[in-house]
């Protein structure tokens, strides 16, 4: 059946492609030369010279090409990347200095000690909130170099705060 | 031309044949997914992971883990590793790309293949989930 099909389509591709073959050598119709538009000068006379341009137009043209040039490049190009502005953080308060401090002597003693215990964990997880969120990624990105420098070991139980 | 339109015949029929499929064939099958997982770093401490989930939990070593963890708080898009000795981790920067943010937040709930690299700051640098058509699903 699958054949018979096969033998089904391949009859019909022939056929198709024979068509356009036809099709292809059907020669172009030209277009009357008289038909051809946008020729000011009639047959049998010549035109007249152009007028000669000075300096001064030439300039003026070549100032209006710029222009219209550093236009279009003005649109094409994309946006110029903006850079995100460093909203500054707000000055931390005594609660959060006091936190910071008790979250990095956490981490200090972890460091010294090369390992990360659960009872640390859920120490910094309830000092969190506290923390303002620069202090907590620096406190962060410091355990995760300690862990990629072989000088800190996780509890898998715990993980990081 | 009788002869020429029974040539033409005998090529149509012959393409019909030669080309029809005989018995259509299902696609590549590797069979079930590799559960395979790994870890390694560089000197100077950048490195990467791969494998998926379960196949750090089949390790052969018993301390060999990965986990994934995304809070809304804070940096909280990170990734750790222990394999067979090596501790590896890395967090994506607030700063990173959305397209990496999006990426390790797909990563808990993803059972394909992973592969997850970082530099030398802890920073993630990539992450790739990957399926396959040709491993079972």
């Amino acid at each position: 059946m699958i054949r018979f099909v096969g033998m089904a389509a391949a009859v019909l591709l022939s056929g198709v492609a024979g068509a356009l073959y036809q099709a292809s050598r059907v020669e172009p119709r030209l277009a009357p030369a008289d038909a051809v538009a946008g020729s000011p000068v009639e047959p049998g006379r010549s035109a007249p010279p152009p007028a000669p341009i000075d300096d001064r137009q030439l300039d003026a043209l070549a100032d209006r090409i710029a222009s219209r040039v550093s236009a279009r490049q003005g649109l094409a190009a994309p946006p110029a990347p903006v850079e995100p502005k460093a909203v500054p953080a707000p000055e931390a308060t005594p609660q959060q200095r006091a936190a910071a401090g008790r979250a990095g002597d956490i981490v200090d003693r972890a460091l010294s000690r090369g390992s990360l215990s659960p009872d640390d964990v859920r120490a910094l997880r309830e000092l969190g909130p506290q923390l303002q969120p620069a202090v907590q990624e620096a406190l962060r990105m410091k355990l995760i170099q300690a862990l990629n420098r072989q000088e800190l070991r996780l509890d898998p139980r715990a993980g990081l705060p | 031309m009788k002869p020429l339109f029974a040539s033409f015949a005998g090529l149509i029929a012959f393409a019909g044949i030669f080309f029809a499929p005989g018995r259509s064939l299902a696609g590549l099958d590797y069979g079930p997914l590799p559960q395979t997982g790994y870890c390694y770093r560089y000197p100077d401490s950048s490195g990467g992971c791969g494998g998926t989930f379960t196949g750090f939990r089949l390790d052969s070593d018993p301390n060999t883990y990965a986990q994934v963890s995304t809070s809304t708080w804070g940096n909280g898009r990170y990734f750790y590793a222990s394999y067979r000795g090596i501790y590896v981790g890395c967090a994506v920067s607030p700063y990173a790309s959305q397209d990496l943010k999006n990426q390790i937040e797909k990563l808990p709930l993803f059972k394909g293949q992973f592969w997850i690299s970082f530099d030398s700051s802890g920073y993630c640098t990539d992450i790739e989930l990957s399926q396959a058509s040709y491993y079972q699903q």
